[in-house]
């Protein structure tokens, strides 16, 4: 039976956003007996409410509330109004993730010292190491029912994933195979199996991908301690005298302004939404903002150096056939700076339909050669680069004072210039996919530039000294002892990994240690 | 999206011109792409029927597939037609796209741009427009209007919405023969 607080009962600890990193914190402390209030400004969906449509379910699940760009990023040109590509919804982006589940790999934990201090960036270690993390790793991936551990079987090969596989080997790439997914190969834990839909970016109709939706706050309800409030968008936490945190103001779905009193506040909007909250919250006592005595709110904003490679070939792939994203090439995400840059990075299919495509191949493009290159749609192969991205202090996300959202708060703004490392290592990757193709006999390849960012991170950063970060290495801010961020904008660095496994480490970790720092009354 | 984009920038510019405040963002970008629907037998709202004619060969013009038929970039003209009809300043941007559309084919050509017969001349004349908010909304509502359309998806070899069919576990999603 899903729980019930009060407005005024200052026993619970109030989440901030359902997705990854909130939706996990949340359930884990329901299920350590924690009373928890879950708030979530999107809507609770039901798997019917799913489409296998691209654009219809854009428009309904992702997060569409304006926000603006400014820097020399590609997306700034091509989409300026959506710099990143979010679900407003339960669950969050585990909604459409493509649930490609990986570690962190040890170096990536001390980017500082392994890459050198590089000009232009802000890298820094983490102040935790993989050993530190690998039991929460070990716990995620159960949970999440990880392919290819705890001898869950990986998933078939698909037909993007055998021409990927094919070129991989010619070109003599030998880590390759169909991932380390969240999405079930075989029945488990009350959910289907993979029925090889296609379209997991937009909500699987199955349940076989792994969300906080279907595993983590079910759970969580069931245990009788968690209260999940959907449509109920957070304006502001509060805070008293002490500057401890008191609770939150938000919007209720009749549009009523609530204050919820908490114990412990735990912010997991998504690295724009959460620096912004900590930002909008700015009060006479922090007037930079919550959590910002470093200045560092906001700032390290990395989201995966990417973009995307398509073959286009003289004979039918069908690469929408089957999981989106089941295929990795990880031979590249080893540490070796010869390649002219530091980091490393994977490959992995990717399919789109054709509505996506159409909008993703070319921003601006037309004519006879963008059509000729649809025109053999059921031909194309597809694959996605995720490396590294650089640190950099001036990549961050501020509020912007001209345009305000329904509510009258600035919404963000989110300002990238990429690192010549970055560029490079777009440029290595792009030659890369290419030679992949090639070796299969590609007819024509093409080279995309990254998509509104689906990997948001750092822009709250865990530090081991307070000046360097927002953090600690519980996630607990350095400022304020009994507020928290519990999503990916504590990364430090990024890593060549995609993010998800190790926001759900973290959140477990975290989980731990609230419940543990609650019982010890030190919160 | 940039399609999208493309639309909101042009729209504040006008909100710009027409002195309102800037600052659309994908939901209003959303709404006003999302609108009308069908191929429209019955007489345009706003466009002249030679507009018409104009704009279904302007949008063959920027996204040319062969195997498509014309009734299928009518029915993205027709949405236009509708969204102009409640809409000013996108009836604006249509009027006066089509008159530098003429403007330019006949400093290109000589003549008014359907009458210009070869292919390639129009891809010049266009040219001329590409960064004009008349170009980007209209391939913006085409990324959206054509490629959203199932017949289209049929045409070019997409299959679409999978799930009720019980996805492609059974059907071929493995199937490729020729590796
Ligand atoms: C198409 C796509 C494919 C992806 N594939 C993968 C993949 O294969 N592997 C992988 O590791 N990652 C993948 N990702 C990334 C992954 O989804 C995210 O990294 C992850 O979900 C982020 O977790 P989070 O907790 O930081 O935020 P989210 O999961 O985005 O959750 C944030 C939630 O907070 C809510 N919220 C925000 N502000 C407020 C507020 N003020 N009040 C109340 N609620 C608020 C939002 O509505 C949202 O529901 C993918 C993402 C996309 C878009
Ligand atoms: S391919 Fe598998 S995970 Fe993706 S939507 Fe289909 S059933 Fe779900």
């Amino acid at each position: 039976m899903a729980a019930r607080y009060a407005f005024d009962d200052d026993h619970v600890v109030v989440v901030v956003g359902s997705g990854a990193g909130g939706g996990t914190v949340a359930a884990d402390l329901a299920l350590k007996g924690v009373e928890v209030v879950l708030l979530e400004a999107g809507r609770r969906f039901d798997i019917d409410d799913f489409e296998n449509d691209e654009w219809a379910s854009f428009e309904k699940i992702s997060w569409l509330d304006a926000r603006t760009t400014s820097g020399s990023w590609q997306i700034a040109r091509d989409f300026p109004g959506l710099p990143a590509w979010i679900v407003k919804g339960v669950g969050g982006s585990t909604l459409h993730w493509a649930g490609a589940t990986l570690r962190l790999q040890p170096h990536e934990f001390k980017a500082r010292t392994v890459y050198g201090g590089i000009a232009g960036t802000s890298l820094l270690d983490w102040p935790i190491s993989l050993e530190e993390l690998a039991p929460y790793y070990d716990r995620a991936e159960f949970r999440m029912g990880t392919t290819g551990t705890n001898g869950i079987p990986r998933l078939p090969g698909n037909n993007n994933y055998k021409v990927f596989a094919a070129g991989a080997a010619r070109v003599g790439y030998r880590r390759v195979h169909t991932g380390n997914m969240s999405i079930n190969s075989r029945p488990r834990d009350g959910r289907a199996s993979c029925r090889q839909i296609g379209f997991c970016f937009q909500g699987c109709k199955s349940g076989a991908k792994w969300s906080t939706f279907n595993e983590a706050i079910p759970r969580g309800e069931a245990s009788g301690k968690l209260e999940v409030r959907a449509e109920s968008q957070v304006l502001r936490i509060l805070h008293d005298d002490s500057g401890k945190a008191t609770g939150v103001e938000y919007v209720d779905h009749g549009g009523n302004i609530r204050f919820q009193k908490a114990r412990v506040a735990c912010v997991a909007g998504n690295s724009i939404e959460s620096p912004r909250l900590l930002l909008n919250s700015a009060s006479g006592r922090f007037p930079d903002g919550l959590a910002n005595s470093s200045g560092q709110v906001g700032r390290n904003y990395m989201r995966h150096t990417t973009g995307a490679v398509f073959g286009v070939f003289d004979r039918p792939v069908h690469m929408y056939r089957g999981a989106t994203m089941a295929g990795i090439i990880e031979d590249e995400s080893r540490l070796d700076t010869k390649r002219g840059f530091a980091g490393g990075y994977e490959l992995e299919t990717l399919s789109l339909g054709l509505p996506f495509l159409a909008a993703f191949l070319g921003p601006g493009q037309w004519g006879r050669d963008f059509t000729w290159v649809l025109d053999r749609y059921a031909n194309m192969a597809g694959l996605w680069i995720v490396g590294e991205d650089m640190p950099r202090e001036s990549n961050r996300v501020t509020l912007n004072p001209d345009v305000k959202d329904r509510y009258g708060l600035p919404v963000a703004n989110v300002h990238v210039d990429d690192h010549p490392n970055d560029i490079a290592m777009r440029a290595h990757a792009h030659d890369r996919g290419t030679a992949i193709y090639d070796a299969v006999g590609a007819l024509a390849t093409l080279r995309t530039p990254p998509f509104p960012s689906t990997h948001n991170l750092g822009t709250n950063r865990m530090s081991e000294k307070p000046r360097d970060g927002v953090v600690n290495r519980w996630g607990q801010t350095h400022d304020i002892p009994n507020l928290f961020v519990s999503d990916g904008s504590q990364f430090t660095t990024g890593g060549a990994e995609n993010p998800t496994l190790t926001i759900v480490a973290l959140a477990m970790r975290q989980a731990d240690y609230i419940a543990r720092e609650l019982s010890a009354g030190n919160l | 999206m940039r399609a999208e984009h493309r639309m909101v920038e042009g729209r504040r510019a006008f909100m710009r011109r027409s002195g309102a405040v800037a600052g659309l963002g994908m939901a209003g970008a959303a709404a006003c792409l999302s609108g009308g629907g069908h191929a429209r037998a019955q007489a345009p709202a706003v466009l002249t029927r030679e507009q018409v004619r104009t704009l279904v060969l302007v949008c063959r013009d920027i996204y040319p597939h062969d195997q498509i038929a014309d009734a299928i970039y009518e029915q993205v003209v027709g949405d236009f037609d509708a969204r102009a009809a409640g809409d000013s300043e996108l009836a604006r941007v249509f009027a006066e796209g089509l008159r530098d559309l003429d403007v330019a084919a006949r400093s290109v050509a000589g003549r008014r741009y359907v009458d210009v017969v070869a292919d390639r001349t129009r891809s010049l004349v266009l040219e001329r427009l590409q960064s004009g908010d008349f170009f980007q909304v209209v391939r913006g509502g085409l990324v959206r209007g054509l490629y959203g359309n199932p017949a289209v998806w049929k045409a070019l070899g997409y299959e679409g919405p999978s799930a009720r069919f019980g996805g492609y576990l059974t059907r071929g999603f493995d199937d490729i023969d020729w590796l």
